[in-house]
């Protein structure tokens, strides 16, 4: 978290991975109140045949138990279709949120 | 006993009104800035803010049917402990068997505090978070 400034969440995805794999890049603020556009963009990339996305959480200011709830359904919809969703560039406070719920053995981590 | 120089008093916020999951990022911004303020280490200050945040959150979610009601949160650093303290005066619901979208705030609450006690009665559920500041 970065003191005295508070970016709006925002996701960005590149195409880099090949035509079906991509990384998104989060950034802001992710919580109850951005939760549906990551939900959207995420369910956007997995309907237009997407196999392999990963969410770079590098610059992700705030995650909290809303987002977590979106990267675990978002999960679910990629393994249902036979995708892959991964999480990459965890900071240590979100490396521990997973290890607090248990979400590092549930969700994918590189 | 004095404070030292420079720091804050206890932070009080009292969210009122129709509402109260649109004040939540501000509320959380407000512990984030005192808890700078009051000299806490980064690390700290983000678990702090998190958890109070995950309180208030809670509260917005389960307390008040259609989420309105009051929520209060108050913060105080005082030998060598900081505590913060989310009340409502709703009603207290167990936590799903099922986590679903939010379902993880009182996990993460407990795995980031040193102490946590949760009260709940007829007139409402207390929960509060201590931190040994060493």
């Amino acid at each position: 978290m970065t003191a005295h400034r508070h970016r709006p969440f925002a996701v960005a995805v590149r195409s880099e991975l090949g035509p079906t794999g991509g990384t998104a890049d989060l950034s802001g603020e992710l919580d109850i109140s951005s939760i549906a556009q990551l939900w959207d963009a995420l369910s956007a990339l997995c309907g237009e045949g997407y196999r392999y996305v990963v969410l770079d959480l590098s610059e992700l200011d705030f995650l909290d138990a809303a987002g977590l709830g979106v990267l675990v359904r978002a999960d679910r919809l990629f393994r249902e279709a036979g995708a892959t969703l991964a999480l990459t560039g965890l900071r240590p406070s979100q490396q521990r949120l997973l290890e607090i719920t248990g979400l590092d053995r549930a969700l994918r981590v590189e | 006993m004095r404070a030292p120089v420079g720091r804050p008093p206890p932070l009080r916020l009292r969210l009122t009104g129709g509402s109260l999951a649109p004040q939540l990022s501000g509320a959380r911004h407000e512990v984030e800035r005192w808890a700078h303020q009051t000299g806490l280490d980064e690390p700290l200050v983000e678990d702090v803010v998190l958890a109070a945040y995950e309180a208030l959150a809670n509260v917005a979610d389960h307390a008040y049917p259609g989420g309105a009601g009051d929520a209060r949160l108050d913060v105080r650093r005082e030998n060598g402990v900081l505590e913060a303290t989310v009340s409502d005066e709703g009603r207290w619901r167990p936590p799903a068997g099922d986590p679903g979208w939010r379902g993880r705030g009182l996990v993460i609450i407990r795995g980031l505090a040193d102490e946590v006690d949760v009260r709940h009665d007829e007139t409402g559920t207390v929960v509060r978070m201590r931190w040994m500041l060493g």
